[in-house]
């Protein structure tokens, strides 16, 4: 009998001890009729802002909260332009994911069409209807990866890179501080969207680069002595025979006024590649000047690189001055050989005075003439570019100045044809805060991007599309079951969000032992 | 009547009585000797009442015991009401352990909460660990007529909730039965099969130590794994003893154990500091003052919080070199990327009003907390920072996070109506003051030169005599005579003193002396920093030249 008393006894330490969990659920959930709804002649004011997007077929469903925190149930009826129609009831609008994914595929090419009605106060409102269109683009790709860092100043905190499963919300570590203790990491830089030809950068005193291709992991020291650093930005050349490159030496400042936070710069930086065959450095005397080059990348056929270069300046001293170009040079896959000619796609203005332009010739460049700047500002420095798989377009940001357009608020995206060489901004996608780190998908009729558009301080990733002559749809947030819960309790920013084909399989247990065993394949000089 | 006579006397029973003693003289000790260092592990956590927390510490092994364990820490915010915890916490094992003795035995379980008062000196073992402990105690003691068949459901439980603390169970659990045996065989091989399935991103050691235990996930310390092991060495030999002749040898062992326990366990050094700390958090400069007249460490933490305690007590500028300066990094370091080096630093950017300075600083320290915890402290900083900078949506966010939590909530809920409200910002006692003292230039901060960042501080607002006394301190300590006498006209004019301070006569004495003032309190610092310099130097020379 005591015995059974003690066990009641120990039973109840349990569930008291557990007390707390008690009024954990919070679940609060509203299942009312809607009548009488009160109709007025507004749209619904959503988080996020989905109204007039486009999204693919088969995408995680759109949920969304009213903005208004005080609402205390929405009624949500999708109904497809083609046919099919889906109902949500709740404190947020959510949709059962295969009724979702049912109802974009019945809606290909269309629109689905949200009646929102919400409780307040005791009666029903409802709003002006809205639409989401649905693309005929398919975007087949697995999903997305990214790193999720919070957007701290020196510290990386607890970070990670992750990949997020585009048509569900199901979202897996890649690699996580946990398995590298101390070690910070880089982003995940696939070759074109590939979910085994990746690399990864390692930074502390365990630092090294991570190549993976055909299920098997490199772990290589990309520092010699004819470099001044370990590789920085990273970019894939198609054949997956090399891997463009720069090194830098990055510092960070601080502002003391409110409008900005940090200033990210180089005080070195070159480019080069490395073959990955036999892990060599070619080198180039053209990319290794006394500027700054940087932001190396591979055109889709290979035959070209790009990079963004600036003249030298006193950094951080002259900050400002530190407007970047964007520039190309002819690369043979097959000699792994720089050609003959540099161009300048993109002179950035006010160069310093003094300074030599380095450009060996200019008579094949696309364009001269930088884009005129829509915000005002002292002109423009152009990274960060990422030319599209198929050929057609190369996307990047303008910042009034410096190579880390992130912490830019001026920050936007434009895009170049490169057939004609026109370039505009990207005025569907751009807004007042800064946008960067933009990838595309694999059939380039998608692409991400991180904006902070939401607060100013973290990242998060958008995702739009283009068509064949170049038009871009208003981008939507990636969607999230309950997003306004999930993004107000998430601390991290979204950065470098890439598409990624298939799921990405990376041992991360073999990952951490080498890591953290030091054991790096010395890279080489050609 | 009877009944009820039994039942007290078994209450009282030695056992009890051992744990009772323990229970109390573990809450005087952290109660009155250290409950600074029980803030100092609140401030390091933040424990939120929802279930999406709840779920979060689930997912990995140990998760119930680090949310039990940090459910209670945020009850340490109350010294006393953590020291009470603790108390309580040590009885229950001092009485788990008894359990597993003979009656007469019952000095020998005070081995275990002299060990653990050992360990939990360090402070950054995590209140995870005696839950582990004590949820593993009584689990066996539940158990313990229960077949061993019982624990092919128990053990995947167990390491799951209080992780690899499940072998304590386990090893408790051992008797003639070679089942058992095979039990841990198979208890290994259940951790080793989470760690390839489930725990891929924990290197392997962790999975078979613990997450949990420990604050940083890739440190070990030897009293982790020797407690449990004396627990179960004592459990299981206890026969072996015969009580009457070793009684006076197991206490004189106790006695001695917690003798080495606070004599190891507890570093004066350390614990000053994170005194100091816990001060600055309380705003209670003069016993910060009166504590360093008293003794001395020896390190810029120490001297940044003696100097704030001086400012915000507007005697720095009388005392500043009475004190320890341990040079040009005595009132503001450099970025350290640890989670406490720079809490001084911080408070003092947030007096001044530097800002942005502050919110850089209380954002580092928070994402040097390992494994992502979050810091009630840290983010109320970065909430006030944000609202005084303007950047309401992200106040909003980090008030949101506080809102969640049992002693933030209210602050949080109170500070809510700052964001975006102007008015109500300019005319707060704290946040008016930071907005009037924010730089009139928006330059970048560089360490390296840090009075002339103080002296635009202080031109951006000429009333602000902390930012005054703080730039005069910096230009002594860097040495710099000629821009010191260049200012000293701005000390006449905007410091309201009615004399020139102390600590600047000493000053301009002991520099138009060219040093040779016996008696000056600048001319030690200035003699011991030439001094420094030139070992420095000398050092540097022999290292090349071998």
């Amino acid at each position: 009998m005591n015995r059974i008393k003690y066990k009641i006894g120990v039973l109840k330490f349990v569930l008291l001890t557990l007390l707390p969990l008690g009024g954990l659920g919070g679940f609060t959930s509203c299942v009312r009729q809607v009548e009488n709804a009160q109709k007025v002649d507004k749209l619904p004011s959503i988080f996020p802002d989905y109204i007039d997007v486009t999204i693919p077929v088969d995408i995680a469903p759109m949920d969304f909260s009213m903005s208004d925190e005080k609402v205390e149930c929405i009624d949500v009826i999708a109904k497809g332009s083609k046919g099919g129609e889906i109902h949500s009831q709740g404190e947020f609008a959510d949709f059962d994911i295969d009724e979702w994914h049912e109802l974009t595929r019945q809606n290909e090419g269309g629109d689905i069409i949200f009646t929102v009605c919400t409780y307040e106060g005791g009666k029903w409102i409802q709003y002006k209807d809205f639409k989401m269109y649905v693309s005929k683009y398919h975007l087949d790709d697995y999903g997305l990866t990214y790193r999720l860092i919070p957007p701290g100043y020196e510290v990386g905190g607890n970070i990670g890179i992750y990949q997020r499963d585009i048509h569900t919300f199901d979202e897996y570590a890649i690699i996580e501080e946990t398995a590298v203790p101390g070690q910070c990491m880089n982003c995940h830089t696939a070759n074109k969207c590939s979910a085994d030809e990746f690399l990864i950068h390692l930074r502390g005193d365990k630092g090294g680069t991570m190549v993976q291709m055909n299920g098997k992991q490199s772990w290589l020291n990309t520092k010699t002595d004819s470099t001044k650093a370990n590789c920085g930005y990273s970019y894939w050349h198609p054949s997956g025979k090399y891997i463009a490159s720069s090194i830098n030496s990055i510092h960070q400042l601080f502002f003391t006024g409110y409008e900005s936070r940090i200033e990210v710069f180089d005080t070195m930086s070159d480019v080069l590649v490395i073959d990955t065959r036999n892990n060599e450095l070619i080198l180039d005397e053209r990319l290794q000047t006394e500027d700054y080059e940087t932001y190396p990348v591979f055109s889709a056929d290979g035959k070209t690189l790009y990079y963004c270069t600036a003249k030298y300046c006193e950094l951080p001293t002259e900050y400002e001055k530190a407007k970047y170009s964007l520039c190309s040079i002819p690369f043979d896959e097959k000699t792994g050989k720089f050609g003959a000619k540099v161009d300048t796609l993109l002179k950035a203005p006010q160069p310093p005075k003094g300074a030599s332009i380095r450009v060996a010739d200019n008579r094949n460049s696309i364009s001269d003439q930088a884009p005129a700047r829509p915000l005002g500002g002292s002109g423009g420095s152009f990274t960060y570019p990422r030319p599209s798989y198929d050929g057609k377009w190369l996307m990047y940001c303008v910042a009034d100045y410096s190579n880390f357009p992130v912490n830019h608020k001026e920050s936007d995206l434009w895009i170049m044809d490169l057939k004609t060489g026109t370039n505009r901004p990207l005025k569907e996608v751009n807004s007042n805060d800064s946008e960067s780190f933009h990838n595309w998908s694999t059939d380039s009729h998608w692409f991400v991007f991180s904006s902070r558009r939401r607060d100013s301080m973290y990242n998060l990733a958008y995702i739009a599309s283009i068509d064949d002559e170049g038009k871009v749809t208003k981008p939507f947030l990636l969607p999230q079951k309950n997003p306004r819960k999930f993004y107000d309790e998430s601390f991290d920013s979204f950065n470098c969000p890439d598409f990624t084909k298939d799921k990405v399989d990376f041992d991360v247990r073999q990952g951490g032992r080498e890591c953290m065993s030091n054991d790096r394949v010395q890279v080489t000089v050609r | 009547m009877k009944n009820l006579f039994e039942r007290y006397k078994s209450l009282c029973s030695i056992n009890v009585l051992a744990a009772l003693l323990v229970g109390i003289c573990v809450f005087v000790f952290w109660g009155y000797a250290y409950p600074h260092a029980l803030s100092y592990r609140e401030q390091y956590q933040l424990f939120l009442w929802t279930g999406d927390y709840f779920v979060d510490e689930m997912k990995t092994a140990g998760g119930l015991a680090q949310y039990l364990g940090e459910f209670l820490v945020q009850f340490f915010i109350y010294p006393w009401l953590g020291a009470l915890i603790l108390g309580i916490v040590f009885a229950l094992i001092t009485y788990l352990v008894g359990k597993l003795l003979d009656k007469k035995q019952w000095v020998l379980a005070l081995t275990i909460p002299a060990l653990l008062l050992w360990h939990m000196g360090d402070e950054n073992v995590m209140m995870s660990y005696p839950v582990a402990i004590i949820i593993a105690l009584l689990s066996y003691l539940a158990m313990r007529k229960v077949n061993v068949l019982v624990d092919i459901l128990v053990y995947p439980v167990m390491y799951w909730l209080i992780g690899p603390m499940v072998w304590l169970y386990a090893l408790l659990r051992i008797n003639k039965d070679k089942m058992c045996f095979i039990g841990l065989i198979y208890l290994l091989a259940l951790q080793l099969g989470s760690s390839v399935l489930i725990l891929k991103q924990w290197p392997m050691v962790n999975v078979m130590l613990g997450m949990w235990y420990y604050r940083y996930e890739d440190v070990y310390c030897v009293l982790q794994i020797v407690i449990p092991a004396v627990i179960v060495v004592i459990a299981k030999l206890h026969g072996l003893l015969t009580f009457d002749k070793k009684y006076i040898l197991q206490s004189a062992t106790v006695l001695l154990l917690v003798f080495f326990a606070i004599q190891n366990g507890y570093d004066k050094e350390k614990y000053e500091l994170i005194k100091q700390d816990y001060l600055i958090r309380n705003q209670r400069w003069n016993e910060i003052i009166s504590n360093a007249e008293k003794y001395t460490v020896e390190t810029p933490f120490w001297c940044e919080s003696v100097n704030l305690a001086l400012a915000m007590t507007r005697q720095l500028s009388q005392r500043q070199f009475a004190f320890y300066q341990s040079g040009p990094d005595a009132l503001m370091m450099g970025m350290v990327r640890d989670m406490t080096s720079n809490l001084p630093t911080m408070e003092a950017f947030y007096r001044l009003g530097m800002t942005n300075e502050c919110l850089r600083y209380a954002f580092d320290l928070q994402e040097s907390i390992p494994l992502g915890k979050k810091s009630g402290r840290l983010t109320m900083r970065i909430a006030e920072c944000c609202i005084v900078s303007g950047r309401y949506a992200v106040a909003k966010k980090h008030l949101g996070l506080l809102k969640k939590s049992l002693f933030y909530k209210t602050w949080a809920e109170n500070t809510e109506k700052f964001v975006g409200n102007e008015s109500l910002i300019n005319s707060h006692p704290v946040y008016g003051k930071m907005r009037r003292n924010k730089f009139a230039n928006n330059f970048l901060f560089y360490h390296p030169e840090l009075a002339k960042v103080f002296y635009q501080l202080f031109m951006s607002n000429t009333d602000n005599k902390m930012a005054l006394e703080y730039m005069l301190g910096q230009v002594l300590l860097e040495g710099d005579a000629q821009t010191f006498f260049n200012l000293v006209g701005a000390v006449n004019q905007f410091g309201g003193y009615s004399g020139m301070p102390y600590a600047y006569q000493d000053a301009i004495n002991c520099i138009q002396a060219q040093g040779h003032a016996p008696g000056s309190r600048y001319g030690e610092y200035a003699g011991r920093m030439k001094r420094e310099i030139r070992e420095s130097m000398e050092m540097n020379n022999k290292e090349s030249a071998h």
